[in-house]
């Protein structure tokens, strides 16, 4: 009679069996954690150098207050990711190691970048796949800023004022979570933000010295924008199946919001494809 | 039809994760500078460089990584981008599909093929050349019906082929209803995604229940004819917790995704991602032959038993508490006199 329960117990075993297969995934390989110290000078042939950092997954702090171009240390686990600071035409390039033989990251890895930039006028920009991204760029002379990553999430701070002229903040970013803090510090002429699916956040408070214009193309995404109180601001909304909350007191004329008056101006074009956009004043 | 074969391509590549020659997944930020580089390139989580006068002869993937094709680079190919950013400055041969990404076209990029935008964004200079046609879709405007331009053909791999395309393509449209549905309900998602992740088995215990007592009380329904109406309504709604409950599950696949990179995504990245995933991974078993179908359906319990347990997301499931029968009662609160 026993022998009765049994079959079903084949069967199933045997669908698995025949449905089972096994696939060979490439790893990352995980060693022992090593420490690299960053510590590098300003390239004094080169004026307004920009200083490149390109990493993969892993976590980028980065703060200022450091009297080389850059210093800090990056700790990881995956030893072809080793990094390494190379002078280009423009100015610095901070890189990992280059080699093909990687694979699907798993297991403990460990990828800490730790920065800290100097006092001179400089570009910045980064380029990064999957990771999470503190930058307080507080009082950084930055000339301009270029954000390039994939699926993220990331704070850009400006806690103070920019002592030097930002020419262009640009941010390109995937599937991700982006704060942008305190803009109306950075000193900065023209916002550029394009973003795929994601929760973005851009927040214009702060010393506005001259006049902004912002364009925002996102995907499917939730886009909260805040500027400061009694400050000028033209909102622009084109296309997609977008739901705006204006929060404050705001005119309305079409897909135009403008709140407060005179100068310096905050002038914002948004496209988004679908999602909720969030207009406050703070 | 190009554009499709693409996305099956990338798919397969994704599912398969296979460690073929050609395959390099999740390589380091840019590669040998070697003047072209053979098979398919999948990015994942990472960041990719073609430099000036390298070409990729075959299809580049990128999926959650930033990745830049210089001026003076080819890729053969098409390109798949999904939730990651791509900057052109090169040329590509093929098509270029993006869902939940960004798509910078430079004033010298060159797309020979056609672009299709899924709740992404095309940032294009009025400099870069696209031969081929630009459709951006929205949810809304998916059209899943006629998924391509695919006729009815003699031949049984077509047949197969056909079926392929529309599971795909249901898998990302789930996909983008679970990013809208994440951004306008995080929290719910989240508590129906924990009733499932704390206890699956009862989760799919319930859902075998209501799976079996549901037909029965839409008989029920549909004797009484008066009722007929909240009979349909019954299975509509029935449909709605399945959906949700599944974006739910994708969102927990999503988070395990996200772990895996060891990195934080927004809540409605992890249920995209982790719903098409879910769904290409049930739509690919689906396909297997008599004992394919197990797979959804298993899915599909969990699903509903998980939504029920966490009350359509509206509070967060609560394990019951046994107490032995031995057991000390717990202290009786100061009751007065």
């Amino acid at each position: 009679m026993k022998i009765y329960r049994l079959i079903p117990v084949l069967i199933i075993a045997l669908v698995l069996i025949g449905c089972s297969f096994t696939v060979n995934v490439p790893e990352v390989k995980t060693g022992a954690t090593e420490t690299a110290s960053i510590n590098s000078a300003y390239p004094e042939a080169i004026s307004n150098p920009i200083l490149h950092i390109n990493m993969g997954a892993g976590t980028l702090n980065i703060s200022g207050g450091s009297s080389q171009m850059v210093e800090g240390e990056v700790r990881y686990n995956v030893a072809d990711w080793a990094p390494s600071v190379k002078m280009v035409t423009d100015g610095l390039t901070l890189s990992q190691k280059e080699t093909k033989n990687i694979g699907v990251p798993s297991g403990n890895i460990i990828n800490d970048w730790t920065l800290k930039l100097g006092d001179r006028p400089m570009g910045l920009q980064i380029s990064a796949g999957a990771y999470s991204g503190t930058l307080d760029l507080s009082g950084v002379p930055l000339t301009s800023l270029e954000v390039n990553d994939g699926a993220s999430k990331s704070t850009v701070t400006f806690g103070s004022e920019n002592p030097a002229q930002m020419e262009s903040l640009v941010y390109k970013t995937g599937a991700s979570q982006v704060d942008i803090k305190g803009i109306g510090y950075a000193n900065v002429k023209e916002v550029s933000f394009n973003g795929g699916a994601g929760a973005y956040s851009l927040d214009f408070t702060g010393s506005l010295k001259n006049d902004i214009a912002c364009s925002i193309k996102t995907g499917v995404s939730d886009v909260k924008l805040v500027f400061p109180q009694g400050g000028h601001v033209i909102v622009t909304v084109n296309g997609g199946l977008g739901n705006v909350n204006a929060n404050g007191t705001w005119t309305i004329n079409g897909t135009t919001y403008e709140t407060g008056s005179g100068s310096p101006s905050i002038n914002v074009t948004i496209e988004m494809a679908v999602g909720n956009l969030t207009l406050t004043t703070r | 039809m190009k554009k499709i074969k693409l996305l099956i391509t990338f798919l397969i590549l994704v599912l398969a994760l296979s460690a073929t020659t050609g395959f390099a997944a999740a390589q380091s930020p840019t590669p040998q500078p070697t003047k072209t580089t053979l098979g398919d390139q999948v990015i994942i989580a990472n960041t990719f460089r073609l430099g000036n006068g390298e070409t990729l002869d075959g299809n580049l993937g990128v999926i959650g990584s930033t990745a830049f094709l210089e001026t003076g680079s080819i890729v053969t190919k098409g390109v798949f981008v999904l939730g990651g950013t791509i900057s052109v400055d090169g040329d590509i041969k093929g098509d270029l599909i993006a869902i939940g990404g960004a798509i910078n076209l430079n004033d010298t990029a060159v797309v020979e093929g056609d672009i299709t935008i899924v709740g992404a964004t095309l940032n294009r200079s009025p400099l870069a050349k696209v031969f081929g046609t630009i459709t951006e879709q929205s949810p809304k405007t998916l059209n899943f019906e006629n998924p391509g331009a695919i006729t009815s053909s003699t031949k049984p791999a077509q047949s197969v082929l056909s079926k392929i395309l529309q599971v795909s393509l249901e898998s990302l449209f789930l996909a983008a209803l679970a990013v809208i549905t994440a951004l306008l309900l995080p929290e719910p998602i989240k508590r129906v995604a924990n009733a499932f992740a704390e206890q699956p088995a009862i989760a799919g215990g319930v859902g075998l229940l209501v799976v079996i007592g549901f037909p029965l009380v839409l008989l029920i329904m549909i004797v009484m004819i008066l009722l007929i109406p909240v009979a349909i309504l019954a299975v509509l709604a029935l449909v709605v917790v399945l959906l949700y409950g599944w974006i739910a599950i994708g969102y927990q696949l999503g988070k395990q995704i996200s772990n895996l990179f060891h990195s934080t995504w927004a809540t409605a990245v992890e249920a995209g991602i982790g719903t098409l995933v879910l769904s290409v991974l049930a739509s690919a078993a689906n396909l297997i032959p008599c004992v394919g179908w197990i797979v959804p359906l298993v899915i599909s319990l969990f699903a509903i038993g998980s939504v029920v347990m966490a009350r359509f997301g509206s509070s967060r499931y609560q394990p019951i508490r046994r107490t032995s029968p031995g057991a000390t009662p717990p202290p009786a609160a100061n009751l007065p006199a």
